[in-house]
């Protein structure tokens, strides 16, 4: 019961113009596992979302889980978004003011397609509230409650009806830091105790790193890189991909001649893996990332190290933050909270081996 | 004959006449109707006579008495009231809806009518309806003439000066901005006939001049002339003052009638041309000429026609120049009330 | 395998995909407001291109237009209306904003009561209302008048007639006016009601006192609302009829209206009637295509009902509380207390005259008892209820569809369907009517056998009515937050139980409030029940018009006059409760 997305382009006409919001994206979601797409706004992630619902209809494309065709223009296949058996969790959250939360969540069973009697409804519902944790609070009605709870609604709503698939559109994006990081761990937790196929959309790459099984990264309506957590932050396919993902320092560089993996860069030759698309010789950008930078105050007699100045301190209480002024750009360290830096202090600086990316320069888009 | 006007001349002869024609029939010209009407039996009339007025009877005498001459026949009664109901009415008969026999235009409308051929003509003079109530193409017969005065509060002018008013008393500057108006000031429509185009208009103006408050309907005006919002009420019809005199008990309204008295022709009743009982419906009509109807008219509804002897308009206006409208003008005279009302300042866009 | 859903069928026709229930939705809600409007708009341009009486048809003219259109008197009397209607809609609006903030935006004391008694103006009909008020500011009779010599007669100033003369522009500009601001408040109560209070607050954070916020957030996010209220206050002002004449025809005062009136009912001018009837429809075409440009296309920008924190939350006035309720009290005191004072006293006098004490101890319930007596009254009372039952509910679930396939489809010609309703508005009443005469009185419509019943009444009023109530559904649907919908159907939901489970239960207020509307107006309804009363299918305002203008009884008319305020204070009254309880229910 894979989720299969083959192709799918979508338009949109505003004010006259056409604008390509999908651009032939395809990819699988394996059963029971956790996707996310990931990209600023404008990249297409939330109409590919709405798209797999039902609640926007693709120019083109196929979209089916297993067996189950949701949508395919080739076969003349378009489901209703009340026949494709989904949860859904909006970003508004959209829980109705008229109606209480027993209610709220019980609409689904009591009036979609697969209906069920009375004392099921209650009990059904009774056992979702308890999964997140909103048991007792059934009575209330939906205007009562806060941000969170209002959250933890929508979300039981979505697994009443016992769906196939789960859908989520930045659900977390209006709580407060705290609540959301608690909220990632519930959902992910409820999500591998009923083993459900869950696509989850978001711009904020922390909560993608850390909730997914893997994660489609969304720019100008296509894929630009697919992959688990752990090889789009360490092997980012692209500049984008590496600033998106975390944080990215960029410095230029050039390919060390005659020598493999090695670039230079100001100076100094250092081990770097070559991202995709990096060219024999010329010009390179190499990507480091701030807790791949080692950063000491400077010895005099230091030769053939990077040295550079520091701008400003951050003290994070879990770590220090510096930014330091070198190679004509701003690097960000992030260091041990052990270490004290003085704003003006001269440092040395050295990259972990290997940890550094280099990139072909590309023109913006 | 000496001592007489020649005003009286006409008025004496008509009556005359119509003693003579109004005689019970005998023999004579209705004898077809009656025989054509009892295999109808019943009447369905529809003209503008109120049957009770604030609870006391009005019209319904008068119906009484035409059903108490003709037993045989069902009289079916609904009154067709304003402008409004007078269209519907045409429009439901050009349309094959006729739901009376006896129906009722005002004069302005009877070119549509005819038109539309929506009539049935008959021999009027033939069964005896006098020139004055007669239509001279036989279309149909007048109904509820319409005679026009000065309405007076009797509170804020007296009896007495009252008695002194002429038609030049509304131009009289004495008396600006404490009269009032019709809106469709129907009494110089008949003015103009007698006068003519250049004296009515200069007249209108010289009326403008003095600011009359142009009430809407009649009611209004009248409603306010009692509470004395109003000293005069020029071109007040008759039959409004005395409607709020007898019905409604009203002392405060008097109605004083200036020479020459204008005399409009009223509505035109007429025999439809689809109705069922066409022969009731001449019966019907014939009878309204009659100076018994007339009387009763008259008396419960105060417009019968001034020339019948008996009715209480005659006593009032004996002897008195008459400004009689006529058929022959009659359709035209929305032209001519058009006419004045843009002599007198109104916006008319014709 | 899983069975693919046959229901699931979907074509391509110009690169859009269709579904079909909308659609069929679409095509029969067209089709009603179609048959509606259309049918008495295209009566009335085919009769302004005749002459003559309806009755019989002429050949096809240009001189009903050349007569009035290139008469300068047509132009003026174009311009004294456009500053008459500008000044009288600019008063309602001010009046109906601050109150519809006072009642829903603030502490004012009362507010709940004064939101009810904001409805009660709906009951007067609208010659009773100007005749009252000519019984209170006649510069002779009236009875305001009269105290206010007295007074300052006593403060040694004598006056022969005033102060105050109602016979004025500003005696029109007041009690039009006056009249209008029960159905401005209507049309944006629900938009005050509705905003996210947020906008305020941040406003309110930054500093900015109570009048500031108003001006400055509250105003500008109800845009939508606001305007149409306003183009809709326009027009009714634009055709605005019984104030001009009967206080300014006294005056010489002369509008559109009054002067179409004078130069129509002069000859069977039906012709001409209809070519200046179609320049109202002219100038409510140029009028929907601005609000359809500004407003409509904003809707998602004030989508204001999301499903988050929906607390409405409250001004403070501070010592401004007591001045508020004042000024409601003012408000309500001048175009309810007053006038219904007068008619009750005409209607229990036996015969009308100003009021004293004298005259209080003549009071007597003749004219009631009178009354009942009146030939036709049951029946005809038992009509009213059948008409206003049927138009109402009618009116306002024909507006509901439509403003769902306006709002919230994307099916084209939409804003057709939109712009239907708003031109319905521009028609006048007494030609709707005449058009509805003459279309079934002949065939194919005759066959319907409407003509004469209570059903061609209503048809006529549900034309006439639709435009406000689809003012009213299109502002509420607006309001309403498409994920909302959205978490319904993804739910399992079909469009047409959303729409009936989601949608409606958000809008009842507003529904409700509409209902009441039309069923208020339809109770008052004047002209065309008077056009169309044939036997059988009277109603009780025209009896009333019976009374008042055959029998010369104004103060049996008052009676009942009487009657009707009441009844319907007593409807707008306990039907706020409702709304307010359906409010709050699920």
């Amino acid at each position: 019961m894979d989720l299969v997305v083959d192709n799918l382009q979508k338009f949109f006409n505003s004010g006259g113009n056409e604008v390509q919001a999908v651009r032939g994206v395809s990819f699988t979601v394996a059963k029971g596992t956790f996707f996310t797409l990931l990209g600023p706004s404008g990249s297409g992630k939330t109409t590919i979302l709405r798209c797999i619902g039902g609640l926007e209809t693709p120019e083109s494309g196929e979209i089916h889980l297993g067996e189950k065709i949701y949508y395919s223009d080739r076969r003349r296949i378009a489901l209703m978004p009340e026949e494709r058996g989904i949860g859904m969790v909006f970003q508004s959250y959209a829980i109705w003011p008229h109606m209480t939360v027993f209610n709220n969540v019980a609409f689904p069973l009591k009036y979609g397609l697969r209906r069920v009697s009375r004392s099921e409804v209650k009990s059904r519902v009774q056992r979702v509230l308890d999964l997140v944790q909103m048991e007792g609070l059934s009575d209330r009605m939906a205007t009562q409650l806060s941000g969170g709870q209002q959250q933890r609604v929508a979300l039981a709503r979505a697994l009443v009806s016992e769906p196939n698939l789960l859908l989520l559109d930045e659900p977390l994006s209006n709580l407060d830091a705290k609540l959301r990081e608690d909220m990632r761990l519930e959902i992910r937790r409820i999500q591998r105790s009923l083993g459900l196929t869950t696509i989850y959309v978001t711009h904020d790459q922390a909560e993608a790193l850390s909730m997914s099984d893997r994660i489609a990264l969304l720019r100008g309506g296509k894929i630009a890189q697919l992959g688990n957590p752990r090889e789009l932050y360490e092997r980012p396919n692209d500049v984008f991909a590496s600033a998106f993902i975390g944080t990215s320092n960029q410095l230029p560089g050039e390919i060390a001649a005659g020598v493999v993996g090695r670039v230079r860069v100001k100076g100094r030759d250092i081990a770097c893996a070559m991202g995709a698309g990096c060219p024999d010789k010329g010009n390179v950008i190499v990507s480091v990332r701030p807790e791949d930078i080692d950063v000491r105050p400077a010895n005099g007699g230091d030769t053939n190290v990077w040295k550079g100045t520091v701008r400003q301190v951050v003290y994070f209480g879990d770590s220090v933050n510096c930014e330091i002024d070198f190679a004509g750009t701003v690097l960000r360290a992030r260091l041990h909270p052990s270490t004290v830096l003085a704003s003006g202090q001269e440092v040395t600086i050295d990259f972990q081996a290997e940890r550094c990316v280099a990139f072909p320069v590309e023109s913006k888009p | 004959m000496k001592m007489h006007s020649n005003r009286w001349m006409v008025p004496a002869l008509l009556s005359g006449v119509l003693f003579i024609t109004t005689a019970p029939a005998t023999a004579g010209p209705l004898d077809q109707y009656i025989e054509g009407a009892k295999k109808e039996g019943a009447v369905r009339v529809g003209i503008t006579i109120r049957q009770k007025v604030q609870g006391k009877v009005a019209g319904q005498k008068y119906l009484d008495a035409f059903q108490k001459q003709y037993p045989f026949l069902k009289v079916n009664f609904k009154r067709i009231g304003g402008a409004r109901e007078r269209n519907r009415l045409i429009a439901e008969m050009s349309g094959g809806v006729v739901n009376y026999d006896v129906a009722t235009v005002s004069e302005t409308m009877v070119p549509t009518i005819v038109d539309a051929k929506l009539v049935r003509t008959v021999d009027w003079a033939k069964l005896g309806v006098p020139d004055s109530l007669r239509h001279p193409g036989n279309v149909g017969v007048s109904l509820r003439t319409p005679v026009f005065g000065i309405g007076y509060n009797r509170d804020l002018v007296s009896d007495d000066v009252a008695k002194t008013f002429t038609w030049e008393t509304c131009t009289d500057p004495k008396w600006k901005g404490k009269t009032a108006a019709d809106d469709r000031p129907q009494h110089l429509k008949e003015l103009y006939h007698l006068w003519g185009k250049e004296k009515t208009l200069d007249y209108a103006k010289r009326w403008a001049a003095n600011k009359p408050a142009m009430e809407p309907s009649r009611s209004t005006g009248a409603q306010k002339l009692e509470s004395g919002a109003y000293h005069l009420i020029c071109g007040m019809a008759r039959r409004q003052a005395k409607d709020l005199q007898v019905y409604g008990g009203v002392k405060s309204i008097g109605i004083v009638f200036p020479e020459p008295v204008p005399v409009g022709v009223g509505d035109l009743i007429f025999v439809t041309q689809k109705g069922k009982s066409p022969n009731a419906a001449t019966l019907f009509i014939a009878w309204t000429a009659t100076k018994k109807a007339q009387n009763i008219l008259d008396d419960a509804d105060f417009s019968g026609h001034p020339s019948f002897e008996g009715n209480d308009i005659n006593d009032v206006i004996k002897g008195k120049k008459i400004a009689y409208g006529s058929w022959k003008h009659s359709e035209n005279s929305d032209a001519v009330l058009a006419e004045i009302l843009q002599a007198m300042g109104f916006p008319v866009v014709r | 395998m899983e069975a693919v859903t046959a229901r699931a069928v979907f074509s391509r026709w110009h690169g859009m995909r269709l579904r079909m229930a909308p659609n069929f939705l679409f095509g029969a809600v067209a089709l009603i407001l179609l048959w509606l409007i259309l049918v008495p708009l295209g009566q009335m341009v085919l009769n302004s291109f005749r002459v003559g009486h309806p009755a019989v048809p002429t050949p096809l003219t240009l001189q009903n237009y050349i007569v009035g259109f290139t008469n300068p008197l047509t132009y003026q009397m174009i311009w004294n209306t456009v500053y008459f209607a500008t000044a009288g809609t600019l008063l309602t609006v001010f009046i109906a904003v601050l109150f519809a903030w006072l009642t829903e935006r603030t502490d004012m004391p009362w507010r709940n009561l004064a939101w009810s008694l904001l409805l009660v103006p709906l009951a007067m009909p609208g010659f009773l209302f100007a005749m009252a008020w000519i019984f209170l500011l006649d510069n002779r009779i009236g009875i305001v008048n009269v105290w206010l010599r007295a007074l300052f007669a006593y403060l040694g100033w004598n006056l022969d007639t005033g102060p105050i003369n109602i016979y004025s522009m500003g005696g029109m500009i007041f009690l039009d006016g006056l009249r209008g601001v029960t159905t401005v408040f209507l049309l944006i109560v629900g938009a005050f009601r509705a905003m996210d209070p947020n906008l305020e607050e941040a406003a309110r954070i930054s500093g900015a006192r109570a009048l500031t916020t108003f001006r400055r957030v509250t105003l500008p996010t109800l845009l939508p609302a606001l305007l149409a209220a306003f183009l809709y206050s326009f027009i009714s002002s634009m055709e605005s009829f019984e104030a001009p004449l009967l206080v300014g025809l006294p005056a010489n005062i002369y509008v559109y209206s009054t002067m179409i009136f004078f130069s129509t009912r002069l000859m069977p001018s039906y012709g001409l009637a209809a070519a200046f009837a179609v320049s109202y429809c002219v100038l409510a075409v140029f009028l929907v295509i601005i609000y359809q440009r500004v407003a409509l296309r904003q809707t998602e920008r004030f989508a204001t009902i999301t499903g988050k924190g929906y607390r409405p939350r409250v001004t403070r006035l501070g010592h401004w509380r007591w001045p508020a309720f004042a000024l409601f009290a003012t408000y309500f005191f001048l175009a309810v207390m007053l006038p219904l004072f007068i008619l009750v006293w005409a209607a229990l006098s036996p015969s009308y005259t100003q009021p004293s004490w004298d005259g209080w101890s003549k009071l007597s319930l003749v004219h009631f008892r009178r009354l009942l007596e009146e030939p036709g009254i049951l029946p005809s009372a038992w009509n009213t209820l059948v008409i206003t039952i049927t138009t109402a509910t009618a009116c306002v679930l024909l507006s509901f569809f439509v403003s769902w396939l306006v709002v919230r489809t994307k099916i084209r010609g939409r804003m057709i369907l939109d712009g239907l309703t708003f031109l319905a508005h521009s028609i006048p009443g007494i030609v709707i009517a005449l058009a509805f005469i003459f279309v079934y009185l002949q065939e194919p419509f005759r066959s319907l056998q409407l003509y004469g019943t209570v059903w061609i009444v209503s048809l006529a009023l549900i034309t006439q009515y639709v435009a406000f109530t689809t003012r009213t559904t299109n502002a509420a649907i607006t309001q309403v937050h498409k994920e909302l919908e959205e978490a319904a159907r993804i739910s399992g939901v079909g469009r047409i139980t959303t729409l009936i489970r989601v949608t409606l239960p958000l809008i009842l207020p507003a529904f409700a409030a509409a209902w009441i509307w039309v069923a208020a107006h339809a109770v008052r309804a004047f002209s065309v029940p008077l056009m169309l009363a044939s036997e059988d299918n009277w109603t009780l305002s025209v009896i009333l018009w019976n009374i008042w203008d055959e029998q010369n009884a104004l103060t049996m008319a008052a009676a009942l006059g009487v009657i009707f305020i009441s009844s319907l204070a007593l409807l707008t009254f306990f039907g706020r409760r409702f709304i307010v309880r359906a409010f709050s229910m699920e």
